[in-house]
């Protein structure tokens, strides 16, 4: 019972994180029907601009993390400036090509700088620190980054149910001319969508770089966020709680085939194939995901 | 109010969807634009709303004024802004989300929190129906209140023009017969609305002025009276011939209207 006990408290926190690396596409894939390739490295420049801040520049965690929001943001906004708008138009294909473009730009940037060594990890607290209840560990950060995510979740709410540029992004997500003849600019709402969605990738990624108390994180940190490809099509492309919910569940069956599985027929690392295999299944079921939005429609 | 003068546009750079048009829509009148399917219509008026650039099309001759400030480079956001609201055809809602959101939507270019509040209280005016149901997905309403929503949508903004494309498009006769009592309303209240129809019967009677289109030309320009008397607009848009009855499928096709009309 400890041992599933502290599975799920382990699954819950890497779920939140890829809950937010799901998020970051989701924002993406609603506002302009693009799945943005990039977004792992977006996670990684974020990361590492957040590590650099903190043990470089020695700053606190906070305002390093702010730096951080600001970069990946930042890249996030410019793309949609000098590329994407020219692309307003173009069939979404070309554009998810340019964000793989956009990919291999910004890993060879953190490439060349990070050099050989492997950047520490930058978190708020210690990555041993936490406390024990029964002989299951919580970590301070494991805490943290559920925290955090249910935060980012609520500000997200807030943003998309009651202000009036959610309100301008969820109607350019159903129909964009319609959006348009409102007076709406869509590349407004795409800068709005790449900046949150940068903001939201830096959160996750330092999350993830510190998880299992990793002291430290090497340049595949973005490819771990492919992991969140089964979590958003689990949730349904375009649905924000699916993000939510699909990168959680996808933490869980994670961590718990990982606990469960040694010694099993099915053998070692299984559990890096049980989320695809969980994204197969629901696909056959429910091809639109758990959450997915079927059009409302009357005709 | 609004005038266009010679318009030409062409999409994709060789396709010549409207081709020399002119007209023009004084303050508070309501215009009538006919024609049938792939005359244009749609095209002008998204020529004046700015919305050609998201559908191929470009404007290459020709240019569009509203109060005497040319227009015809300046970007949808901007046009809605100055004044100028389209309600796009076949509605276009925004359907997974409510009544409310829709118009909430449709004030984001309003000024202020008071000309969207006055705004609010003229579309309740006009349709009771929607008060009741604001709460409930704009998708789930009735085919007639979804072109209300549409029309109340657009108002939202304040416009001071009111580009209307196809409003009673699938709609019930008796519908067809409200939304265009809604439109004689609306012009009274001090918005000119440029009217596109198939339904010729349903725009005349409302219209001050009608122009007919056909293939990207304008073909009659008159005075919408004049034209519901018009012999050949009778024929062909109205579906009566001389003696007022129907007009039989072999007739229409005798006196196809691009012979009679063309240039």
């Amino acid at each position: 019972m400890t041992t599933f006990i502290q599975l799920v408290f382990s699954g819950l926190a890497l779920g939140c994180d890829y809950a937010l690396i799901a998020l970051g596409f989701t924002i993406i894939f609603k506002a302009s029907e693009v799945i943005n390739f990039a977004q792992g490295e977006f996670l990684l420049v974020g990361t590492f601009v957040v590590s650099v801040a903190m043990f470089t520049w020695r700053l606190g965690f906070f305002p390093a993390l702010v730096i951080g929001i600001g970069v990946t943001s930042l890249i996030g906004v410019l793309f949609e400036r000098v590329v994407l708008r020219r692309m307003i138009g173009r069939p979404p294909f070309n554009i998810i090509m340019v964000t793989i473009g956009l990919d291999v730009l910004l890993l060879t940037g953190v490439i060349i700088l990070v050099g050989g060594r492997n950047p520490s990890s930058p978190v708020p607290f210690d990555t041993l620190s936490g406390f024990s209840i029964g002989g299951v560990e919580f970590g301070a950060n494991a805490i943290a980054s559920i925290v955090v995510t249910a935060l980012v979740c609520l500000g997200l709410y807030i943003f998309l149910r009651y202000t009036r540029y959610g309100l301008a992004m969820r109607a350019t997500a159903i129909d964009q001319e319609a959006a348009r003849a409102m007076g709406i600019k869509i590349s407004t709402v795409y800068a709005l969508a790449w900046g949150i969605s940068g903001a939201i990738a830096t959160i996750g990624g330092i999350f993830l770089a510190a998880g299992a108390g990793n002291p430290s994180f090497d340049v595949t940190l973005g490819q771990s966020a492919l992991v969140a490809f089964p979590a958003i099509i689990l949730g349904g492309l375009d649905s924000i709680p699916g993000a939510v919910v699909g990168g959680i569940a996808i933490g869980l069956i994670y961590v718990l085939t990982q606990g469960y599985e040694s010694g099993g027929f099915l053998g070692a690392n299984f559990h890096l194939i049980a989320p695809y295999l969980v994204m197969i299944l629901v696909l056959m079921i429910r091809p639109h995901g758990l959450f997915g939005t079927r059009k409302v429609e009357r005709v | 109010m609004l005038v266009v003068r010679e318009l030409e546009v062409m999409y994709q750079g060789v396709i010549a969807a409207v081709r020399g048009v002119s007209l023009e829509v004084p303050e508070q009148s309501v215009v009538a634009l006919l024609g049938a399917n792939g005359a244009g219509k749609s095209t002008i008026l998204r020529a004046i709303s700015g919305l050609l650039r998201g559908q191929g099309g470009r404007i290459t001759h020709g240019a569009v004024e509203y109060d005497g400030q040319p227009i015809t480079t300046f970007d949808a956001a901007r046009i809605v802004r100055l004044g100028i609201a389209q309600v796009l055809e076949g509605r276009r809602l925004f359907g997974a989300l409510t009544v409310e959101d829709n118009l909430r939507a449709g004030a984001f270019a309003a000024r202020d929190n008071a000309a969207t509040r006055r705004a609010y209280g003229r579309v309740m005016e006009l349709f009771p129906v929607l008060r009741d149901r604001r709460k409930s997905m704009a998708g789930y309403l009735s085919g007639g209140e979804q072109q209300m929503l549409a029309i109340g949508r657009a108002l939202m903004a304040s416009p001071k023009l009111l580009l209307l494309d196809e409003p009673s498009l699938g709609l019930a006769p008796v519908m067809v017969q409200h939304i265009g009592k809604i439109i004689s309303e609306i012009s009274a209240g001090g918005t000119a609305v440029l009217l596109v129809e198939q339904n010729a019967q349903m725009a005349l009677t409302h219209a001050t002025h009608g122009y007919v289109l056909e293939t990207g030309q304008v073909v009659l320009d008159q005075p919408a009276a004049d034209l519901l008397r018009d012999e050949s607009v009778r024929t062909f848009y109205l579906g009566l011939h001389e003696e007022g009855g129907r007009a039989n499928f072999a007739t229409l096709r005798q006196r196809r209207p691009e012979r009679r009309w063309a240039l």
